[in-house]
């Protein structure tokens, strides 16, 4: 749902993440995270962080 | 059920609705009424309870104008047992909203005789107060002038925009309907066979087939009028691919959450905007603004409408409610209709249209985590 509101005011939906990961799998928990946040350096910030309009 | 025919004079249409509603509650079909009646200055048009057969002199469930969701009332009256069976008039929107409400646990349709009425739009409440103050606009005038399905203006003020692409114009999922579009002289109730036995004599109705013309013009009616919201939601997809246009749309919005607070299915006793969540410490805005160089007051208006979108838009049943309230006229109920849409779309759901059918966040179907 968020990634369909998003999708359609041009925000990438490779911003938003869902992941379902139980309390037991820490370590999953740790590479996701890990995944995450290289996949967002290469995105870069989010054009939107500059306006302030917003 | 049956379809019943009562009879009126073009000059009366809404005499024979006053003999109709009276005979609901004279002959006990009903403990108590909930139905819009015209206030005594005559500019407006207001729902009402009624318990005495003899306060509802004003009736008036067709005429043009709706200040507010009517589905909301029916949740208030029926949050808890209001122990009395209450007969509620309702559009088709608010049939839709009260479908969505007892799905949320919001309401209950135990005590209710729902009873629908033909809609063909309604004009914005304030643009309905200056014609009816000068008796260009009533209920008896728009029966007249609109029952063949044109007409639906008044010089150049016209029904508001929501319900020109609006296509149900029988409601569903109610009980008992008066029909009038389509009709001549006549409206046609459909109702259950034991109100019909109740009714018939007091009333002088006569059991009819219901009329092929007014079937045939609520087709084309529909189908052109799907059309055009068709046409509406493209232009929209079109026009709204990119935050920059949305924000622009949004730059007269005041943050007012008048929106939300006319929003029928927006239940929440607390918004998550108007709690601590949103009331932010001052160094949090100071850090934005460093951060940026500069930020809008208040912040998140956009957020607000994204927040909102994300919460109801899977049970926007698209009445339109939120634009007629916003002070900025802006367009926000086909925002909340086409991207509400599209939401419902990712789980084939048509909001107020299935009361058996479950809310699609409150049933888990494994197929949905595979990702798509």
């Amino acid at each position: 749902m968020v990634k369909t509101i998003l999708k359609q005011f041009g925000i990438p939906e490779e911003r938003v993440w869902f992941r379902f990961i139980s309390a037991s799998e820490g370590k999953l928990f740790g590479e996701t995270v890990q995944q995450m946040v290289d996949a967002l350096k290469k995105l870069g910030p989010n054009p939107l962080k500059m306006q302030w309009e917003i | 059920m049956k379809n019943m025919s009562l009879k009126f004079t073009g000059q009366n249409p809404g005499t024979a609705l006053l003999s109709f509603f009276r005979a609901l509650l004279t002959e006990k079909a009903v403990d108590s009424l909930l139905v819009p009646q015209e206030v005594t200055s005559k500019n407006s048009v207001v729902s009402t309870l009624v318990k005495e057969a003899d306060r509802i002199a004003a009736v008036a469930p067709l005429a043009p104008v709706s200040l507010a969701n009517a589905a909301r009332h029916v949740s208030d009256l029926t949050f808890t047992d209001p122990e009395e069976k209450i007969g509620v008039v309702l559009r088709p929107c608010e049939a839709r909203a009260l479908v969505e409400l007892v799905k949320l646990n919001q309401a209950s349709l135990d005590h209710l005789l729902l009873i629908g009425v033909d809609c063909l739009g309604t004009f914005n409440p304030t643009d309905y107060s200056r014609m009816a103050g000068k008796n260009l606009l009533t209920q008896d005038v728009w029966i007249n002038q609109a029952a063949k399905g044109e007409n639906i203006g008044t010089g150049n003020v016209t029904i508001r925009h929501c319900c020109r692409t609006c296509d149900q114009i029988v409601p569903e999922n109610v009980d008992l309907t008066i029909g009038w579009v389509g009709l001549n002289e006549q409206f046609v109730i459909s109702m259950p066979d034991e109100i019909a036995s109740m009714l018939k004599e007091n009333l002088a109705l006569e059991e009819i087939e219901m009329p092929a013309e007014r079937l045939t013009l609520i087709a084309r009616l529909k189908e052109n009028r799907a059309a055009e919201k068709e046409r509406v939601f493209h232009e929209f997809d079109r026009k709204f691919d990119n935050i920059e246009a949305l924000t622009a749309e949004l730059a007269t919005c005041l943050r007012c959450q008048n929106c939300r607070r006319a929003c029928p299915l927006c239940f929440c006793r607390q918004c998550v905007f108007e709690g601590p969540v949103f009331d932010h410490e001052p160094e949090k805005y100071i850090k934005w603004a460093s951060r940026k160089g500069i930020i809008e007051m208040p912040t998140d208006t956009v957020l607000f409408h994204l927040t909102r979108l994300n919460h109801m838009g899977m049970s926007c049943i698209g009445c339109g409610q939120c634009e007629s309230a916003c002070p900025s006229e802006l367009p926000i109920s086909i925002i909340f209709r086409a991207v509400g849409k599209k939401v419902q779309d990712l789980f084939d759901y048509i909001p107020g249209k299935d009361r058996e059918e479950k809310l699609p966040l409150t049933t888990y179907k494994e197929v949905e985590l595979e990702p798509r």
